[in-house]
Formats: C-alpha cells, structure tokens, sequence
C-alpha cells in the first residue's frame, strides 16, 4: 500500500500553526494570570518545560520512525494495555480540535456574527478539515505550504500595523510582584504546547523522521517568539490592565488601532490568519485522531472514519463548554495544567519506562 | 485527491454532490447578513444625563444616506435639500437599553462600527463615566478609535449642529482636533478611546480629555456668516471616573510642557529693552525629562524641558545680532514657558489630580516606593515639590532678521 509522506519543513509548518492560533487567539500568557506587564517573561519561561515536553514525547516517537504511537505502544507493554494507552492520546486529539474549534467560534460569535448558531460556525470550519483530510496528509502538507506564507505575512502585518501605537513604557515596571505570577503565567502557554502530541501520528509519515524533533524544537522557538512579541506589543499599545481584562487581546489591539486618518480597521488580518490556522489546527487533529482510531481498530484506511469522527467532534466542542466562561476557565493554570499534563504525560512515561526495562530485548532481537 | 475520483466511490459522489449544494447555499445569505439600505451610519455619540429623569441620555449623529453629495447637485440630478445629519436621542436605566431604545425612532438599524467621536457630557462626567465605558469596551462594534471629548455647553445643539465647512458633525469635530493639535498645544494628546483606558487603567495617573465649548446660537445668522458651532481647547481632568475641573489653554500648554506632548505652541513675550512692544516666538520642538527623588514620603521631581523655537512676529524697535540680546530673549521665552507650567501644576493639586503621572512615573521606575506610597498618593501629590529648569532656544529670526523700519 502506498504511503503518504510528508517532509519536515510541513511537519514544522504544523505545528507552528497549531500552536501560534490558539496562543495568539487569547494570550495565555497575559489573560490566564496574573502576570501583567510581565507577560512577555512568562512567554519566554513557557519555552523551556515546553521543549522539554516535546522532547519527551518526540524522542521516543523517533526512536520507532515507521510506528505511530498506537503501535508501538501495543509492541512495548502488549495490545491490551497499549491500546488503552494510547486512547489517552485520541481523547487528546479529540480535545484539543474541539477546543481550538470552540475559541474561534466564540471569536467569531463575539466579534463578527453574533447571530449565526455556533453549530454553523464551527460545522463549516470542520466541514473545510473533513475535506482536506479525505484528501490525505500529503495533500495537506501542500495546504500548509501555502497558508503558512500567509499566516505569517499576516502576523507580521498585524504586528506591524500595532507598533505604530505601541507606548514600550507600558512595559514597566519589570518583575514588580516578583516572579509567582510570571510562573503561573508560563503554565498555559506550556499546556498549550500539548499540540506537539501530533507527532506521535505524523513521524511515521514523515521522510526523514531523525530531524522531525529538530524541527518540532524550531518550531516551538519561533512559535515562543511569536507568543512573546504579541505579548509585548499587546502590552504596549493597550496597557497591561485592558489588555489582560480582554477575552481576546489581540483581536481588541487591532480594533484599536487606526493606523493613519485613512486607513483603519484592519481586523480582518488577523481573523483570516486566525482562520487559515484554525483550519490547519483542525485538519491535522483530525487526521491524528482518525488514523489512530483506524489503527486502534485495525483498519486499513483512516478515510471512512472522518465524516462520522468529525460530527461528532463538533457535538463535542459545543457540548464541552458551557459558555464562553467556562473555556475561560479550563484554562486557568490549576484547572488545565494537571489535566493535560497528566493525559500527554502518563502513557509516555509508561512507554518510557517499558521501553528503557525492554531495551537490552529490543536489541537482540535486532540482530 | 481522492474525492474527486467519482466513478469508482457512489459514496465520494454523493458526498460531492452534498457538498456543492450546502456551498451554493452559503453565499444566498445567513444570520448575521447587514444589506447597506438597512443601516443607519452613526458618526457621532453624545452620552448625557436627562435632567427631569435623571436617566442616562444617548444621542446619536447619522449620516443622511439620501442627502446627495455637492458632485450630484451639480449635476442637477437628484437635487436634495435634506440636511446631511439626521439626530436621534433616546434615554434608558443603562447605556445599553438607551441605544436599543434609539431604534424605537429610527427607520435603519443602527451601526456603531463607523462612529469617529464620543461626546460627554459636563453632568455625566460629573456623576463617573464609568457606566458608559464598560458599554464602550464590551460592545462589539464599538471601536476604541473613536475619539472622545467632554462637552462644556448645551450637548444637544452640537449634535444637531451644522459645521460651515463640513457635512458631518463627527469628522468635523475630529478635523478641527487635529488642526488644534498640530497647530496650537492647547489640547491634550488624548485623542481615542484606548488612551482613555490606558489613562485609566494605570496607577498614579488620572484621566485628562479634550474639552469642546458649545458656541451659543446667534438669532438669525446670515448664510454667509455662519459661526462653527464649537470650540476646542483646554481639558476637562478627572479623579477616577469623575470630573473634577477644567483647565484653559495656558494650564493645558503648561501640562503638555510636563508630559513632553507639547508640539508648536505660541508665546508671546514683552521686548527686551521695550516693554510696551510684543514679539511672539513659536516652538517647533521640545523634549521633557523628569526624575523623581524620594526620601520617606517627601517626593521631589526634576523636569527639564528644552524648547526650541524661532521669531514669527516681532514688533521691538530693533533686534540686535548679539550674544547678550538673543540670551535675553531665551531667557523670556523660558520665563513664559516655566510660567505655564507651574500654572497647570498648581491647578492639578488644586483639583488634587495627577494628571501629569507622577506618580505613574513613581510605579514604573521605583516600584517598591510606589507600593508604599500608593495609599496615600492623594495626600502627597499636591506636596509634591517640582523643580523646574528650562532651556529655551530662538533658533531663527524668520525671513528677514532686523525688523521693519518705518522712517
């Protein structure tokens, strides 16, 4: 059977997409504490424990390049428990397109279309993922090929546009509080590096797996720096008070800036680059979670899945949340953090120490 | 791509099929679909209080979709002498059931995304703008480029004003902003809603925002001679969300002296030698500097402003190209700008606002003083010793250097 390969530099893509939408989308850094004008600290104290994190993860996903985590969990402690292990990993994929789904919609209701049902706004968004998915993971690297040009220009332009209002005053005092509320400001930001799970499913279709951890820890840097500089900017143009009461942050800077007496409004920028990022987010969720439940199930095929996985992925992100209040606070640091540490860190600590008990066996069966 | 390939998939067909039809369904319409002919533009906002209800007044401004531009009407076709603003006012308990209330009277739907002023009123300033803030920043198609001003007068005949030289009341009211800003610093540099936050929001600063003055009506003016309705200058200071005070023009030069906002301001000296002539020098560039010195709870800021300007007009009898002459000259021109500024000082601790930011200064560079001190703020701001050094420079006399002789 003909096996779809990407290649590292789409691989980097994704995941810088990932993770920048949904940073970008409401600040952690700034919104889920208290770290004020220190935001931008706690973005770059976010960078260590998240490439730890990813290090963790990816290493032992490019130590089995041809297998995805399904299966090398089922060949390190046996089918029974490998299957339920890595049913953690789907309810993860699972959660996190439904949440990321759920944020732009509630962008979007918000800012833009406050009549239109959720169901549409998030049904079309996944209706674009279902399709691309269909069409497979190549087809999707070249999605990203393109859209990540885009999504670039189109934070630099946002960025860019802001600066002309940005008062870098605002940014005093430093460390006034100390560092406890930098540190649990960092605590989001790091959670929300758990999209870098994707790697588990995608290394094995990926051309040159070795430097696949390479290019997450890229990825991560410039994704961290993304997170930063809006942290500054945001902080800067509106003043850490207004920006940290903001539900979105960045979405209220752009509104906020009139970049000279003719040209104004430019939020479309940033929902367009929120938009194609959301599509990307969702597009390789979907496919890490159909082709590890066609794994998990011994099918041939990820394809038949996605259209009934995709239903009920959005049934899932509408009924998840209650309001918008209730996405506020899963992402508060001492609701998210024990959560998702505990579902992306259990069945990898797990399979590490299977594997570092096994490893002398491996080894002779190699040879 | 997979699901292009129909004559092997029924299912891939049907799906396309599905798919083609739901996407032609999409551009027909949806939930949120605004036709233009439906909506009513607002270009201006007045929020004020109803004195016989003591409910909160909102007044809105629109641009009259069936006034016709000047092109149109020199063309002869659809001729229309319907003014260019249509006014609206309603009154409700919050700011938000006053706006839907403006729809009782209104054939279009409102649209707030294009709104370029807000006005307050003196009474509502008075009573805490807050209510209407929170409507402002949580709204979704306010925006915060909309610029604000407190209105000194009778707020209703600005809205229904008619500009000489403008159509709208709410670009005119920004136009004749900016002209004052570049040309004059009597206003503060205030000039949208997320300054207005900012100023809010951050500790030991209090909020200042340009004042307009309602000129009253003359009785029947002759077309030709029409007054602008309003004038702009001086600011209106707040104590948190409250109006406390005004400050003319001079206080408003003086306080943008200290925040270093000042762009080209006038000043008017006596001749050196001749007391009775005047001569006016304009500044074009500036730079401030202040420093806080701390000790215990007595708070001392150096400010150091340099001003650099030239002659603009100069009726002295004679204008010597000296050392000594032109050192004199400096020397009044920063007697005047050190008079300005310790009028805006002593009029801010008389209102008792900080609306130079001391004590923001204080909060940004010494942070653990500014804990100890915030407290008590209110009591130590109008103590607070300022030592004022100015360095004023003419740097050149204009097109001719000795003035006019007249034999």
């Amino acid at each position: 059977m003909y096996t779809e390969k990407i290649v590292n530099r789409q691989l980097f893509f994704f995941l810088f997409i990932q993770r920048t939408t949904i940073v970008i989308s409401f600040l952690p850094a700034l919104t889920s504490a208290e770290a004020l004008q220190d935001a931008w600290i706690a973005g770059v104290l976010a960078l260590l424990p998240s490439a730890a994190m990813i290090l963790f993860i990816g290493k032992l996903a490019i130590i089995f390049p041809d297998k995805s985590i399904v299966q090398y969990s089922q060949e390190l402690v046996g089918p029974l428990l490998g299957k339920f292990l890595s049913l953690f990993y789907l309810f993860m994929f699972l959660l996190m397109a439904a949440t990321d789904l759920r944020i732009y919609a509630e962008v979007i209701k918000t800012g833009f279309m406050p009549e239109t049902p959720i169901v549409v706004v998030m049904g079309i968004m996944m209706l674009a993922a279902v399709i691309v998915v269909y069409a497979g993971l190549e087809p999707l690297g070249r999605c990203v090929d393109v859209i990540f040009s885009l999504f670039v220009i189109m934070l630099l332009g946002s960025l860019f546009f802001s600066l002309m209002h940005a008062d870098f005053r605002n940014l005093q005092p430093v460390l006034s509080k100390g560092w406890s509320p930098v540190i649990m400001g960092a605590i989001t930001p790091t959670i929300i590096s758990a999209q870098y799970t994707n790697m588990v499913m995608i290394v094995p279709s990926v051309d040159e797996p070795q430097k696949s951890l390479r290019a997450a820890l890229w990825s991560i840097l410039f994704s961290s720096l993304a997170l930063v500089l809006f942290c500054v900017v945001v902080v800067s143009v509106l003043g850490a008070d207004e920006g940290a009461r903001a539900a979105f942050p960045v979405f209220k800077m752009i509104r906020s800036t009139r970049i000279s007496e003719f040209l104004e409004r430019v939020e479309a920028l940033t929902i367009l680059a929120w938009g194609l990022g959301l599509f990307i987010t969702a597009s390789v969720n979907l496919y890490s979670g159909s082709k590890g439940l066609s794994q998990l199930l011994g099918l041939k095929d990820n394809r038949p899945l996605i259209l009934p996985m995709s239903v009920i992925w959005v049934a899932f992100g509408i009924q998840i949340y209650k309001d918008y209040f209730e996405v506020k606070q899963f992402f508060r640091p001492e609701m998210v953090a024990p959560v998702v540490f505990f579902i992306v860190l259990f069945p990898v600590t797990v399979l590490w120490v299977a594997y570092l008990l096994k490893r002398p066996g491996i080894k002779q069966s190699r040879r | 791509m997979r699901i292009v390939r129909t004559e092997n998939s029924p299912f891939a067909a049907v799906l396309s099929l599905i798919l083609i039809f739901m996407i032609l369904s999409l551009p027909t319409g949806c939930w949120d679909r605004h036709e233009p002919d439906v909506l009513g533009i607002i270009t201006m906002a007045a929020f004020d209080i109803d004195r016989d209800s003591g409910l909160l007044r909102v007044g809105v401004q629109l641009a009259n979709p069936l006034a016709g531009g000047t092109a149109q009407k020199q063309q002869g076709g659809g001729v229309s002498d319907r003014s260019p603003i249509w006014v609206v006012e309603a009154t409700g308990h919050t700011v938000f059931e006053a706006v839907k209330n403006l729809e009782l009277l209104s054939t279009r739907k409102l649209l707030w995304t294009h709104i370029e002023t807000m006005l307050f009123s003196e009474e509502l300033a008075k009573r805490g703008i807050r209510p209407v803030l929170d409507f402002v920043d949580r709204e979704r198609q306010v925006r915060l480029i909309a610029r604000p001003f407190v209105v000194q007068g009778d707020i209703n005949r600005l809205l229904e004003a008619e500009f000489p030289l403008e159509q709208f009341g709410g670009s005119a009211l920004i136009k004749q902003f900016l002209s004052i800003q570049l040309e004059l610093s009597v206003v503060p540099e205030v000039d949208s809603m997320r300054v207005l936050f900012h100023h809010l929001a951050m500790p030991g600063l209090e909020l200042i925002l340009p004042r307009a003055v309602v000129l009253e009506k003359e009785n029947n003016p002759p077309k030709s001679s029409k007054i602008n309705p309003v004038l702009i200058s001086g600011a209106a200071v707040f104590r948190g969300e409250r109006l406390v005070g005004f400050l003319d023009n001079k206080e408003t030069t003086g306080y943008l002296w200290v925040t270093g906002n000042a762009r080209r301001a006038p000043l008017v000296l006596k001749c050196p030698g001749s007391e009775d002539e005047l001569l006016t020098v304009e500044v074009f560039e500036s730079k401030t500097e202040l420093r806080p010195e701390i000790k215990g709870d007595k708070v001392r800021f150096k400010l150091f402003v340099r001003a650099e300007g030239r002659i603009q007009d100069f009726a002295c009898p004679e204008l010597p190209v000296e050392e000594a002459f032109i050192n004199s000259l400096n020397r009044r021109m920063a007697a005047v700008i050190r008079n300005e500024i310790e009028m805006s000082l002593e009029k801010a601790r008389e209102l008792g606002a900080d609306v130079f930011g001391l004590g923001n200064i204080i909060y940004r560079m010494k942070p653990q003083e500014w804990e100890r001190l915030e407290g008590k703020w209110k009591e130590i701001f109008p103590e607070v010793m300022v030592d004022i050094e100015v360095e004023a420079i003419i740097r050149r006399p204009g097109l001719i250097v000795e003035p006019v002789k007249i034999r």
